[in-house]
């Protein structure tokens, strides 16, 4: 669906999915010890908080987006009951009635979205962090290891 | 999430569920006062019954599709009045809609709305009409925070009986709207529209639309989400409606009974109309609303200038507010008053009416 629907601050919704990758800088070599494991670790970290800060980031956002769409479905609900209050509809009730259906429309597929992001990235945040985990706890048994050889 | 999704569909067509089907229903029952019924002027000798309490049912169904790309949604709402002590002046209302999207781009969507209304009364079908207005309009996203909307809508109003007032309306529209954050939004909207009606210059002594006329309206208004459930609408519209026939004034020299028409079966006036739709969601029991609207109207005898003296001058003012309470998921109670007014230049047009109602509604 792109940004173009989005309203300020919903086009980078899903930036973090453009980031570069770090598989490269953190492939495990045959030769890394505990140091370079460390190192690595550190950087899976960085990308870990990165994409912590770009949740909180998202959160209100979302939050927000879902506010605004049961406001505007209120609204207009709030404009069909008016065809009781005056009787009937007339030509300007019908006229507010298709504009916030169309804006309805714009918030509850940004809200889908960005509902959608915000469960990627905590997919995403919860897989770095079980990576980061394991390469702290290959950094430990090699360090066991060499304090154990003579 | 039933009610959300009854509500979302029922009022836009955006359903709870991304994709899919969905169907809902609505039962609703009430009594209410009106100390007006038939909207008489105070010094009106005839003794007609004023006020009187009447029961109110009505029921709806909807259903919809919300697809990636493709939105369908429609609806069907019936009401009936039935006065109490005049049990064979009851009142009928119809609405129907029908709302057809398509996004072909992730900018750009064109949708198709109809809006089929029907005011009929069974034992006095004199003024027993039917409208239907129909909108295609394109939808563009501009930037993040500009959206252009342009289409043409047309209105048919055909009156059964007194056939003089049936009229169409053909027109485009564009409308600008600003986004101020996800909360606010601004926009302006023009509207042209011609229309041709059933006047006849031999019958000029009858109830008539004119044979044509140019009717236009510039609006500029205001939407706001707040924070605590608060929501608004503001709309202020300025309308110049012009034909060249005088024999319109039967219409506007004429007391019609019924306020219903004083919406669309006007025409040669230049209008003023400023409205003000409030909602507050206290809690998920409680939501309250209040309606404000002022009107001012002129209406033209002449606007080519033939004999321009503006012959009736009307302020009007409508006045509402809500409360609804959810008694349990399905169930809502509903209590509303609304207080109307027409003070003009014409004795014989001014009116008050107040209303209160209090009723149950079923939603499934």
């Amino acid at each position: 669906m792109g940004a173009a629907w989005g309203q300020p601050g919903t086009s980078s919704m899903t930036a973090w999915e453009g980031w570069a990758s770090i598989d490269a800088a953190v492939a495990i070599e045959p030769l890394d010890g505990p140091e370079e494991l460390s190192e690595k670790a550190e950087i899976i970290a960085d990308r870990r908080d990165a994409l912590t800060r770009e949740r909180d980031r998202l959160r209100p956002l979302c939050v927000e987006l879902d506010r605004s769409r049961d406001g505007v479905a209120r609204q207009a609900e709030a404009l069909r009951e008016l065809s009781t209050v005056r009787n009937r509809r007339d030509v300007l009730l019908r006229q507010r009635q298709h504009a916030l259906r169309g804006r309805l429309r714009e918030l509850e597929t940004l809200s889908l979205k960005c509902g959608g992001a915000l469960r990627a990235i905590g997919a995403a945040i919860d897989e770095i962090r079980g990576r980061h985990a394991r390469y702290l706890e290959h950094a430990r048994r090699i360090r066991e290891e060499e304090t154990k050889r003579p | 999430m039933r009610r959300l999704s009854w509500v979302m569909l029922l009022t836009s067509g955006a359903l709870a569920q991304p994709s899919g089907w969905n169907v809902a229903g609505q039962l609703g029952l009430g009594e209410k006062y009106d100390d007006n019924v038939d909207l008489s002027t105070r010094e009106d000798p005839s003794g007609v019954v004023r006020g009187e309490p009447v029961t109110e049912l009505h029921a709806g169904v909807a259903g919809g599709y919300l697809g990636e790309a493709f939105d369908i949604d429609a609806r069907m709402k019936l009401r009936i009045d039935e006065p109490n002590l005049r049990p064979k002046r009851a009142r009928l209302y119809t609405e129907g809609e029908l709302y057809l999207a398509y996004r072909f781009s992730a900018r750009h969507a064109v949708s198709f709305a109809s809006f089929t209304d029907c005011f009929l009364e069974p034992d006095d079908g004199a003024f027993d009409v039917c409208r239907g207005h129909a909108t295609l309009a394109w939808r563009a996203a501009l930037t993040e925070a500009w959206r252009l909307q342009v289409g043409t809508e047309s209105l048919h109003a055909e009156y059964f009986q007194t056939t003089t007032l049936s009229y169409d309306t053909v027109g485009a529209f564009f409308e600008l709207r600003y986004l101020d954050g996800h909360r606010l939004s601004y926009w302006a909207r023009g509207t042209a529209a011609a229309y041709h009606g059933a006047f006849r210059a031999q019958a000029s002594d009858v109830l008539s639309a004119p044979s044509d006329g140019l009717r236009m309206s510039h609006d500029l208004g205001v939407d706001w989400v707040g924070s605590g459930g608060v929501t608004l609408l503001g709309t202020l519209r300025l309308e110049l409606d012009n034909s060249p026939e005088t024999g319109l004034q039967t219409v506007d020299g004429t007391s019609l009974a019924d306020d219903d028409l004083e919406t669309d079966a006007q025409f040669n006036y230049r209008k003023l109309r400023g409205t003000t739709l409030l909602s507050w969601r206290l809690d998920t029991t409680w939501t309250l609303g209040a309606y404000g609207e002022a009107i001012v109207i002129s209406f033209v005898k002449d606007p080519l200038g033939r004999a321009n003296d503006t012959e009736r001058r009307d302020f009007r003012y409508l006045v509402s507010a809500s409360a609804a309470a959810a008694l349990t998921d399905a169930l809502t109670a509903k209590l509303r008053g609304s207080v109307r007014q027409n003070i003009s230049s014409v004795d014989s047009e001014d009116y008050v009416n107040r209303i209160l109602y209090l009723g149950v509604e079923y939603r499934w």
